[in-house]
């Protein structure tokens, strides 16, 4: 038997418990992750502040692997965390599981009341500010104002959470701080790629004092991917959002693409092309240039 | 033991979630119901960030968002565990909790038409697909034999979601398509704490009615 036919009987049929043939079991404990992404990060930082041993994989989320696939069928997403090889989903989630396990450093609030407010809190972050300020970043003109002012609202209510204190989880960093810390490093990048302050030392002083604070922890700064990557991905993202076209395609054109297949196969042809990755880049450096030459001809 | 109120809304499945969670729990609780169209001083007091119920206040501090008052409450009162104490399988149990509530599709099968509601039709039924499948299995209840949050958080399926499928004339759950799902539906309403704590399903069907008219006649301006 294989041990993912052994895992079926063990689960009762529910598949997301096999455990992929392609992963070797040394290591306890895996995280399955995007480089840049600012809920993998979390995953990270509180595995480093519980002192606890991981493998880290990294995931290229264009061509997904069948580890994920098979760890996470439902979403295919990351994180994914993988203790004996039994797969957790869903970063705040991954969160919690890892604070339960492993018991010294306490991310969560013991009391009850405490441990609700800080998951209320998390949870609103992800779904208003997280998307709120990206959704604010991408648009433009009245639509952004729109989307800016509503984002702000938004952080307004952290502000006031903070108020007080040191760091969300008080004298020392807690779950919450992990759940919002992508806004000193992600927000800011976003801020810069997007054109527009949402958080800053005039609007919220208290919250920008917590980002200070915060990013000088040595394991959280130790984590952070690099800058220039996270900018080069936000710009690309934008653009692609905004270019957001299809000319030549399978159903518009399938005699066009076909060719473009065969064509791009041919050895000479494949070698001599230039890394996608810095056209996309050189495009998107180009288009924001025209943008602003526009913006202030108007 | 410090007093424990709930406001709620009396056709809202989310209300009704905290309901059957305190009365698995045998928590005694003061019910004030809510007109949500003339919200009140202490609601917004209460839930100033989305001014929603249901809201549960223990000992004078509010706590909302329904799935956070029912973790709440499986904590503050842990007799009669309605999660797993395994850690691995708290984890899947909240995977399946939070999976499927909240997707802006079921929003936009009750308000559009056309298209658009074909679309969302869809969409839900690969989510119930999903939730049957991997979530529920061959289980009689996610909780295994008996009920658990999981269960109490997709309870809203029967009498609610049916009741929004009559009023937008398009049904999604059928037995053909969803078997273990229907199943799954007439074990849990079979339930004693389930059962003997229901809205009125014809009240709730001319509540679902009057919104569906409300929402069809924005959607199209």
């Amino acid at each position: 038997m294989t041990a993912a036919e052994e895992n079926k009987d063990l689960y009762r049929g529910e598949q997301w418990f096999i455990a992929p043939d392609e992963i070797q079991s040394h290591g306890e404990v895996k995280v399955i992750g995007a480089y840049l992404s600012l809920f993998c990060t979390r995953i990270e930082w509180a595995l480093k502040l519980k002192g606890v041993e991981y493998e880290y994989i990294e995931e290229d989320l264009k061509n997904k692997s069948p580890i994920l696939i098979n760890s996470n069928p439902v979403h295919k997403k990351v994180p994914v965390l993988l203790h004996h090889d039994n797969p957790i989903v869903e970063s705040l989630l991954i969160l919690e599981y890892i604070d339960e396990v492993w018991k010294e450093k306490p991310l969560l609030p013991q009391d009850p009341y405490q441990k609700a407010i800080a998951r209320f809190w998390a949870k609103f972050a992800d779904e208003k500010c997280v998307w709120g300020a990206w959704g604010a970043c991408q648009a433009e003109g009245e639509e952004k104002e729109k989307a800016a002012e509503s984002a702000m609202e938004s952080f307004a209510f952290l502000e006031k959470q903070i108020e007080g204190k040191m760091f969300f989880g008080g004298e020392e960093i807690g779950y919450l701080d992990l759940a919002l810390g992508w806004i000193p490093h992600w927000l800011n990048v976003m801020e810069e790629v997007g054109d527009l302050k949402l958080v800053d030392a005039e609007k919220f002083p208290l919250l920008q004092e917590w980002t200070q604070r915060f990013i000088q922890v040595p394991i959280i700064k130790e984590c952070l991917p690099a800058r220039e990557k996270l900018v080069n991905y936000f710009t690309a993202s934008l653009s692609y959002t905004l270019g957001d076209l299809k000319l030549v395609d399978a159903e518009k054109f399938p005699l066009l693409q076909e060719w473009t297949q065969r064509f791009i196969q041919v050895p000479i042809i494949k070698e001599c092309l230039p890394a996608r990755e810095k056209l996309v880049n050189y495009f998107t450096a180009s288009l924001s240039y025209t943008r602003s030459l526009k913006a202030s001809h108007q | 033991m410090e007093e424990v109120k709930l406001h709620g809304f009396w056709p809202s499945p989310f209300s009704q979630r905290v309901i059957w969670a305190l009365k698995l729990k045998g928590v005694e609780y003061e019910y004030i119901e809510e007109d949500i169209t003339n919200k009140s001083e202490l609601l917004l007091k209460y839930n100033p960030v989305y001014k929603k119920i249901p809201v549960l206040v223990h000992g004078g501090k509010p706590i909302v968002e329904s799935l956070v008052i029912l973790e709440y409450i499986e904590e503050t009162w842990p007799h009669n565990p309605l999660l797993p104490t395994d850690a691995y399988q708290k984890a899947i149990a909240r995977f399946w909790i939070q999976f499927g509530t909240d997707k802006p599709c079921f929003r936009t099968f009750f308000q559009a038409s056309g298209e658009e509601l074909e679309k969302a039709a869809k969409e839900i039924l690969e989510i119930l697909k999903i939730l049957e499948e991997q979530g529920l299995g061959d289980k009689k209840f996610f909780g295994g034999d008996t009920i658990n949050l999981v269960d109490i958080a997709h309870g809203w399926l029967p009498l609610w979601f049916e009741s929004i499928e009559e009023a937008v004339g398009v049904k999604v759950m059928e037995s053909t398509t969803l078997p273990r799902l229907h199943a799954w539906i007439q074990n849990f309403m079979e339930v004693d704490v389930i059962k003997e704590n229901l809205p009125d399903r014809e009240k709730v069907l001319v509540h679902m009615k009057k919104l569906r008219e409300k929402f069809v006649a924005n959607h199209s301006n």
